[in-house]
């Protein structure tokens, strides 16, 4: 019987081996809320959800309810959605504008850059020994965008977002560098609770391409079509690719072979489909290189920690996964549609409505995920259950060390846990998970 | 008509297809749409402060936009065996209610109406509420009643589980 050796902690990559407790125990989701999501950088948001001075969103960044806002001087900030005096949640909505907001306990106001402006009674209750510049919001002391897309970062040490997603941008330069017009967010956040801890989500989206004919089995049994058309499911031709810090993508096809599904669609869809692709590939190839444009779309990923994404093709979703964690054994998933601003109606029409009937709470393909992540929490709770680790071997001595020549990443053969490996690897270092024993 | 016939009659129709839908008689439910139909489910955004939500503004988040054709492939898909998620079948009980026909006295036969719908789930030891309101077009034929077109829109801002019921 295998179980995990007690020195390697209740993370043991080397043998593929993890122990249950991770997804359900309430210490070790304390460490995670204390050790990884403070040093990460946490997705926010796109900067198409606030074109306008005073123009707000409200996340969160792990467990933390965070406020993205954009100043009058039109530049973003984030700080944490709470009240300095005695905690009060300020902004309830998702989104909206405003050049100030008030706590509706005690009435303290902050402006766009999170500055106390206003303490009612401040002579007559504090004799104005208040010190406001003290008692503004909390900062998110780090903010980013790469390309349009927003990242917060707690820790002001951190290094910066570009070192922190690594040679992962050679490939997410595909997707911001593919649309003719830039992305906008047309569909979100669609938000729906799972009784699951957040990384089964993550875990998921990092390299479980093994699950797709059996846990997705309904979707070619009512005949809808899979990536690549290709019935056996071992795709020779696509890798599992990893990067530092806990990264990865999946399902990406280096020649062409996305470009010319789709344009076979595109051939019945019409000639502005096709040439709208032409145009994307022909942008990819001048921007970024002919190599890159034969990649065409990344498939599907996860940034470590919690985001998620998800595009197979430049007529489907790009799909934007946010997990947020709720409590150990519960997670929030918030997710949004980005289109193609400049993408002809019918391709906007087609991404939305593939977002919609897949990766989604009501689409097929994310109904299936959230049963599986639902009924393996539930057994995990027992005390026997928790001795038998799961098993993360497959491609575990396969995969050691591989490259392939030209393209940034480590890669391996499309069916390999390695992505899931390379995730808890990072996780398990950053919330010191020997420390937990097995 | 007196309003009452067509009132009682409506109410019927929507208690007879909750029945359908509840004892899993699903393609019988299927075939009370029409073949042009369309089916959207949505659930709300969190709005901005007011103290009234503008009627003429409601925020909206749609999780379904389906014609006949896709609202077919997910009550088929139940049947593959391959619907983990309702392999068991959940349970669940449907309450219609507030039914009200927004156009009497239409000599086409197509009705605005509009009711609450309230559904219970039951998974193992778990039951989850949705609610909403529910925006139909029905269209009056020989023997009853079609579905031409479906609205429902959950009150929920966040979903308490995915979705894996019709609406």
């Amino acid at each position: 019987m295998a179980g995990i050796n007690g020195t390697n902690g209740c993370v043991d990559i080397a043998h593929g081996l993890i122990s249950r407790r991770i997804f359900v125990d309430e210490d070790i989701y304390r460490a995670e809320l204390e050790k990884v999501f403070p040093r990460a950088w946490l997705f926010l948001g796109h900067e198409s959800q606030l074109p306008n001075p005073g123009d707000f969103i409200t996340t969160y960044m792990g467990q933390d309810p965070v406020l993205v806002w954009r100043d009058s001087r039109s530049r973003i900030g984030a700080f944490l959605n709470s009240c300095r005096h005695r905690g009060v949640k300020l902004c309830r909505t998702d989104r909206g504008n405003a050049n100030a907001v008030t706590c509706r306990y005690h009435g303290w106001t902050y402006n766009t850059r999170g500055e106390l402006i206003g303490v009612p009674l401040l002579r007559e209750a504090y004799d104005g020994a208040l010190e406001r510049e003290n008692w503004g919001l909390v900062p998110v002391p780090r903010l980013a965008s790469y390309g349009g897309f927003l990242f917060g970062c707690w820790d002001a040490g951190a290094p910066s977002l570009d070192d922190y997603l690594g040679e992962l941008r050679w490939y997410l330069d595909i997707m911001l560098e593919r649309p003719l017009g830039g992305y906008e967010v047309a569909l979100g956040p669609q938000r729906y609770s799972i009784n699951c801890n957040w990384k089964l989500h993550a875990d998921n989206f990092s390299g479980d391409t093994y699950h797709i004919p059996v846990g997705h089995g309904s979707w070619p049994r009512v005949g809808l079509p899979l990536p690549g058309n290709n019935p056996d499911w071992t795709l020779r031709e696509t890798y599992t690719i990893s990067f530092a810090r806990g990264h990865s993508i999946l399902l990406m096809r280096l020649n062409d072979e996305v470009y010319e599904e789709d344009m076979a669609f595109a051939r019945h869809a019409g000639p502005e489909v096709v040439d709208y692709l032409k145009e994307c590939r022909a942008r990819l190839a001048a921007r970024l290189s002919e190599q890159r444009a034969r990649i065409f779309a990344i498939g599907f990923g996860n940034i470590f920690p919690n985001f998620s994404l998800f595009n197979a093709s430049a007529l489907q979703p790009f799909g934007l996964h946010l997990w947020v964690p709720r409590g150990a054994q519960v997670s929030e998933g918030w997710q949004w549609c980005a289109v193609d601003r400049a993408a002809p109606p019918a391709v906007k029409e087609l991404a939305q409505l593939g977002f919609m009937r897949g990766q989604s709470a009501y689409g097929f393909l994310g109904q299936d995920d959230a049963d599986h992540f639902e009924r393996l929490t539930e057994p995990a709770l027992g005390a026997i259950a928790k001795r038998y680790p799961f098993n993360y071997q497959m491609g575990l001595r396969r995969d050691e060390g591989q490259t392939l020549e030209g393209y940034p990443g480590k890669f391996v053969p499309y069916l390999s846990e390695n992505g899931q490996r390379n995730f808890y690897g990072y996780w398990a270092e950053l919330v010191e998970a020997s420390k937990f024993g097995a | 008509m007196a309003d009452g016939n067509l009132q009682h009659e409506i109410e019927q129709f929507y208690y007879r297809e909750a029945e359908l839908l509840d004892s899993r008689r699903l393609y019988e439910w299927l075939d009370l749409f029409s073949d042009d139909c369309s089916y959207a489910l949505a659930g709300r955004l969190q709005s901005a402060a007011g103290a009234v939500e503008p009627p003429s503004e409601p925020r909206l988040i749609y999780h379904a936009r389906d014609d006949k054709q896709f609202l077919t492939l997910r009550v088929k898909r139940l049947d593959t065996g391959f619907a983990h998620v309702e392999e068991p079948p959940s349970f669940t009980r449907r309450i219609v209610g507030n039914v009200q026909i927004e156009n009497k006295d239409r000599p086409d036969g197509r009705y605005a109406v509009s009711a609450n719908v309230m559904i219970v789930q039951f998974r193992e030891t778990a039951s989850t509420l949705f609610a909403g309101r529910r925006n139909d077009e029905l269209l009056r034929v020989e023997g009853g009643w079609r579905i031409a077109s479906r609205v429902t829109i959950l009150d929920h801002v966040s979903l308490p589980r995915i979705i894996s019921i019709l609406f």
